[in-house]
């Protein structure tokens, strides 16, 4: 899968890349927050998904998801939240801003591919788009 | 017992982790201190952020009674701010202090790499007896900080 990575923690950044690239051999890239998400997204060719920070300076990720879902571009990619904001009702808004899963920090680095595929396949995701890139 | 190329790449983040301990505190002093001379809503909303990140990260990286100490600040903060309160400065210079002893206990698996996986557990049983004694102080100043 082609995965944008948006998160503003180096260290977050660092072991989520690792995870996804070397555990779930995806290609992914990296922006540091919401305002250079939408940059990259904009300007590259699509993602297969965006994994989402919320807490995050210049635009957080709740607001990066609803102008990407503004956007005709990216209006269809697939959003999940990787978020240590766990309340119910966070939850609820992250999903209503029509994100597709909601995965809580600290995560796993060792299972982060794995739970994200099952997110992409309950969502109809086609088996070539959860293979490797 | 030899790591795989993969274990061997986490192992090393998790050491650079521990590594940066000492600056994360550093960041969580200087919040302290903001919201002591300034006791404005961003400077308490800057320590919310730090709280809310540490724990976040802290618990991806297994350092666990790391992540829960944090958890506890930024819930703790969050409750009271909800109710229109704010934790006192000694409730939060005795959470800096119990967050400086959890770090620098942390720092000692940083110095012998080869021997991170059998000791990690037994610290974190360890550390979880220190977090429970600073945990129920902690609860008893806010009890008596805010009625």
């Amino acid at each position: 899968m082609k995965i944008l990575l948006v998160e503003d923690d180096s260290s977050i950044r660092a072991v989520a890349l690792v995870s996804l690239s070397r555990v779930g051999g995806h290609d992914v890239t990296i922006a540091e927050n919401g305002r250079e998400a939408l940059k990259i997204a904009e300007t590259s060719e699509p993602f297969d998904l965006i994994l989402l920070d919320v807490m995050m300076p210049e635009l957080d990720g709740f607001e990066t998801c609803k102008r990407l879902k503004l956007s005709a571009k990216t209006s269809d990619t697939p959003v999940v939240f990787l978020t240590a904001k766990a309340q119910v009702y966070e939850i609820r808004q992250g999903i209503s801003l029509g994100a597709i899963g909601y995965i809580i920090k600290p995560f796993n680095p060792m299972t982060l591919s794995t739970e994200i595929e099952k997110i992409m396949k309950s969502h109809g995701a086609s088996p070539d788009v959860l293979q490797p890139a | 017992m030899g790591l795989t190329a993969l274990e061997a790449e986490i192992l090393a983040l998790q050491i650079s982790y521990i590594k940066g301990m000492e600056s994360k505190l550093c960041e969580m002093r200087l919040a302290c201190d903001d919201i002591k001379q300034s006791q404005s809503q961003e400077a308490w909303n800057g320590l919310h952020r730090l709280a809310h990140k540490l724990a976040g990260s802290s618990g991806t990286y297994s350092f666990l009674t790391l992540s829960e100490s944090a958890r506890f600040l930024e819930d703790q903060m969050l409750e009271y701010n909800a109710k229109g309160q704010k934790l006192s400065s000694r409730v939060l210079e005795t959470w800096l202090l119990g967050l400086n002893t959890i770090c620098s206990q942390y720092s000692s698996l940083a110095s012998y790499p080869e021997q991170f996986f059998s000791s990690h557990k037994q610290l974190e049983d360890e550390l979880q007896k220190i977090w429970k004694i600073t945990k129920s102080k902690l609860l008893e100043l806010i009890k008596k900080d805010i009625p």
